[in-house]
């Protein structure tokens, strides 16, 4: 299962993004700061959005699925239970996965900003697609929810999973980083080597890989880290 | 056209000469072809359902009697000026405008209301777009079983988006009017291409006078 972007230029009203990438089986993380256009181009992925130039090529991929930076966006029904059922499920079984259950007859509108969140993600990741896009996933969540939603995208042990998210504490074992950088996404490897290339690394993250490189822990971390610095000297 | 009064002048009074009969929305299409920039950046989804309406109206007044294909040239020439002017909109203008013609008190405060309105057109826009791709995702059509809940969405995300907005403006201090200063900048053909349209209006509704005398 391939996903390949291939030269892909979106533009928007004074910015573009520039992808070109090839997402293999497995969870990536495509990050970056706010507005650099990860959501554009996780919609480009799910084919509502139609780049200026470039192409998008998949193999293996017959069923796609996006969970919505804003899940008020993906209500279709005026109750909990029937926007279960237009997702093809059973609200017998979302229901009590989300904690909804009292609230079967509730409008999904009038929810609280996690409730709708829980609610619709939970839906997308039981559809189990080929190719799974998570746009920003954990805003509205705490953090034992984020957890709940690492362990249950790290539970999905086939496909293509992307997550879109600028989120740097809560975050599943993932496979891949990428990063948004200066309009163009990034591919900065596998982890944990990855984390050493990411110049969007949180501050203790940055300090845990320094204080590793001070103990000798190998020269892929050393170099990491000085480009790190090199990086963070700069902004 | 640069200048925000001039062309808030130019689409009145277009509208207006449209809006009278076959010749002045004949003149103000000839107008729209010559002095505007036409389909750049115009939202052809929304002139395409706007348009739609337009027919399904004609249809029903030309079957029960009325002037079903009259209304039809000249609703289709004025939904083609209010695409010009939303389009050469800039975030602003409607402030601008609002204060110089009636000041720093109901200007400003009509201004805002306009600013915030169009603001609140182009963020709803994106969220039917979202809409749509959610549907999408879900294998649902889009046919008028999925209009309601979608239309449902849309104000439910507009009206507490008002709200968000009312409150952050009452926790900032605002009560009425405010101090703005406009500036319009001016663009080479501005003042000829808004005589015309104005002759335009003038022609058109000397022609509706001879043709009721």
């Amino acid at each position: 299962m391939i996903l390949a972007l291939h030269d892909i230029v979106v533009q928007r009203d004074g910015w573009s993004v520039r992808a070109d990438a090839r997402f293999a089986e497995g969870i990536h993380l495509v990050t970056g700061r706010v507005g650099s256009g990860k959501s554009t181009l996780a919609h480009l992925l799910a084919g509502s959005v139609v780049p200026e130039t470039g192409r998008t090529v998949s193999e293996g991929i017959t069923s796609v699925q996006i969970g919505l930076q804003f899940p008020e966006h993906q209500v279709t029904a005026a109750t909990v239970a029937g926007e279960i059922r237009s997702w093809g499920l059973d609200p017998q079984v979302i229901m009590p996965e989300t904690a909804l259950t009292d609230k079967s007859g509730v409008n999904p509108l009038l929810l609280s900003g996690g409730e709708l969140r829980r609610l619709e993600l939970a839906c997308v990741l039981r559809k189990d697609p080929d190719l799974l896009l998570l746009d920003e996933p954990f805003s509205s969540l705490d953090c034992k929810e984020k957890n709940a939603l690492c362990h249950r995208i790290e539970n999905r042990n086939r496909g293509i999973t992307i997550i879109f998210s600028h989120e740097t504490w809560h975050l599943p074992r993932i496979d891949n980083l990428w990063e948004i950088v200066n309009g163009t996404l990034e591919n900065r490897g596998t982890i944990p080597d990855a984390l050493t290339r990411w110049t969007g690394a949180p501050p203790l993250l940055r300090r845990l890989i320094i204080s590793r490189m001070d103990a000798g822990d190998g020269e892929v971390t050393r170099s990491g880290c000085r480009m790190l610095d090199s990086v963070f000297s700069q902004q | 056209m640069q200048d925000a009064r001039l062309r808030l002048l130019a689409t009145i009074t277009l509208s207006g000469a449209a809006v009278s009969g076959i010749p002045g929305a004949g003149l103000t299409f000839l107008w729209w072809l010559a002095c505007t920039p036409r389909w750049d950046k115009v939202p052809r989804r929304g002139i395409l359902v706007a348009f739609l309406f337009i027919v399904i109206t004609a249809v029903v007044l030309q079957i029960s009697g009325g002037p079903g294909i009259s209304y039809l040239v000249r609703f289709s020439v004025i939904l083609l000026i209010a695409a010009w002017a939303y389009t050469a909109f800039r975030p602003g203008e409607l402030m601008d405008v609002g204060v110089w013609l009636f000041g720093d008190g109901i200007g400003f405060d009509l201004g805002l209301v306009g600013e915030m309105s169009l603001q609140s057109l182009q963020v709803s826009a994106d969220d039917l777009s979202r809409i749509m791709t959610a549907q999408r995702m879900k294998g649902i059509g889009w046919n008028w079983r999925t209009f309601a809940p979608a239309l449902a969405t849309l104000v439910h995300l507009s009206l507490r988006r008002a709200d968000d907005q009312a409150g952050i403006l009452a926790i900032r201090g605002y009560r009425k009017g405010g101090t703005h200063i406009p500036v319009f900048p001016k663009g080479k053909w501005d003042r000829v291409t808004t005589v015309c349209a104005l002759a335009i209006l003038c022609i058109s509704l000397l022609s509706v006078q001879v043709v009721v005398l």
